[in-house]
């Protein structure tokens, strides 16, 4: 179990690296080649993602620890006001957990539209939480078309990490139909 | 109470995390300025150890991403320097040719400015072929019997005298070009003056040295080096006063008549273009 624990802080770590380089170079390769700045406006949420899976195919304990230390890195590496990622994760995981005993959460559509009702509800909360205890709600209100995107594209990573992951021996407990797991 | 909470650990643990964490965000949010909040150790772990990794994806991406970059608009670059190199050239050429027009313009308006200054009727012609060997000084110009050009009519430019058209076998005053004996020439010969002392004698071509020779002036002729020598008007080629060279060397030998004067040609006839051609009043071209 520690040994999950320790992967998962380091994929936290590594996903959200990448998202704040490679992202951020994409943006900079996008501006010189085609010169529009598209990719600038939105940013994926990779640890959303991981968390959804998390939600879907782990035990609700060390699955609730595991969202709530993924929220508390993005706190610390994001530089938000600690507590805004820890909050959000915590509500998405509890959602995701939520909805295991209505649908079968190895089929990709299924992961699919889970992942989309689930963007929108981490939008929201977001929205909310940045307007109540962070800088506002002026800064999420603009461009909230460019967040209907990060949900389509954050769905969509729902189901590319879904893949790579579930090899990880002991990281995804798959669930057997749609009875609720026992722990 | 133990049993409850054991019995209900997989609602409550979720829900004591998100209140932890809403206790969390509640507490930072009422903190109005950042610098008060002190990060704890584990976060500073977190950011360094994030940090090493960013800075790592970073610097590749980077190189990957120049060298993409100098290769691809590398050939944009090398197009464009050929381009370039191109349009130099022609530049260049256009710079010269430009250059020579407003040499050829200086030229042309000191020879209207001499023009303007003599009484004699002028005609322009141009050097079109030269014979500058050691034994015959003649050029061509591009005036011919069609101009009006007669055999004897003075051919000088604003440095001074030329010569003199010719027209005898080997070299024919043609219709349209007319050969001049320089008066560097062995057969030329004109009548010339001292400016200042108005010492008079007769200009002698020599052309194995390309200058001039002064002879028949008196043994105790007043001339100096550096005296300018002009035309005297006698002998109906040349009218008075055009300049004809520079005194450059003055020696009295012992029992002769005359001294042995050399004269340097006012025209350098080597970059001779243009010249003028003296028509007398009674002529018309």
């Amino acid at each position: 179990m520690s040994r999950n624990y320790l992967f998962l802080v380091l994929v936290g770590i590594v996903v959200l690296v990448l998202q704040t380089t490679v992202w951020k170079e994409l943006s900079d390769l996008e501006t010189l080649v085609f010169h529009t700045s598209l990719l600038t406006k939105f940013r994926p949420d990779l640890i959303f993602a991981l968390v959804v899976l998390i939600g879907l195919f782990r035990d609700p304990i060390h699955g609730a620890i595991m969202a709530f230390g993924l929220g508390y890195l993005q706190d610390v590496v994001l530089g938000e006001t600690m507590g805004i990622y820890m909050t959000d994760r915590m509500i998405v995981f509890i959602l995701a957990h939520s909805l295991t005993r209505w649908f079968m959460a190895t089929s990709s559509t299924n992961q699919f539209v889970c992942a989309l009702g689930l963007g929108v509800v981490d939008k929201l909360a977001l929205l909310l939480l940045v307007g109540f205890f962070g800088g506002g709600f002026s800064s999420l209100v603009s461009g909230l078309h460019f967040r209907f995107f990060e949900v389509l594209i954050n769905a969509g990573l729902v189901t590319v990490m879904y893949i790579p992951l579930s090899w990880v021996p002991g990281l995804f407990q798959e669930p057997t139909g749609i009875e609720r797991r026992q722990f | 109470m133990i049993e409850w909470l054991s019995r209900n650990r997989n609602t409550l643990v979720p829900l004591g995390l998100l209140l932890l964490s809403l206790i969390v965000l509640s507490r930072n949010s009422m903190i109005r300025h950042r610098n008060d909040i002190s990060s704890s150790h584990f976060a500073r772990g977190i950011t360094a150890s994030a940090s090493y990794i960013q800075r790592g994806i970073t610097f590749s991406i980077t190189g990957i991403r120049d060298l993409g970059r100098n290769y691809i608009f590398l050939t944009g670059l090398r197009e464009e320097n050929l381009r370039l190199q191109k349009q130099i050239a022609l530049l260049t050429m256009e710079n010269l040719g430009l250059n020579e027009q407003a040499i050829e313009n200086e030229r042309l308006k000191r020879l209207l400015e001499f023009k303007d200054t003599v009484s004699y009727r002028l005609v322009p012609a141009q050097v079109i072929a030269g014979d500058l060997s050691a034994t015959s000084k003649v050029i061509y110009i591009n005036k011919g019997r069609k101009d009006g050009l007669k055999p004897g009519m003075a051919v000088v430019t604003y440095e001074g005298i030329i010569g003199q058209v010719l027209d005898e076998p080997g070299r024919p005053l043609s219709r349209s070009s007319a050969p001049v004996l320089l008066i560097l020439d062995r057969m030329s010969h004109a009548d010339v003056m001292i400016q200042r002392s108005r010492e008079r004698g007769v200009i002698h071509g020599r052309p194995e040295s390309q200058d001039l020779e002064l002879l028949y002036m008196e043994s105790l002729a007043d001339i100096k080096i550096g005296d300018v020598a002009i035309t005297t008007g006698m002998g109906s080629v040349y009218p008075k006063g055009l300049k004809v060279g520079t005194i450059t060397s003055v020696e009295y030998v012992p029992g002769a008549l005359s001294p042995k004067v050399k004269v340097e040609p006012g025209v350098e006839f080597f970059r001779l273009e243009e010249t003028l051609i003296i028509f007398p009043e009674e002529e018309n071209p």
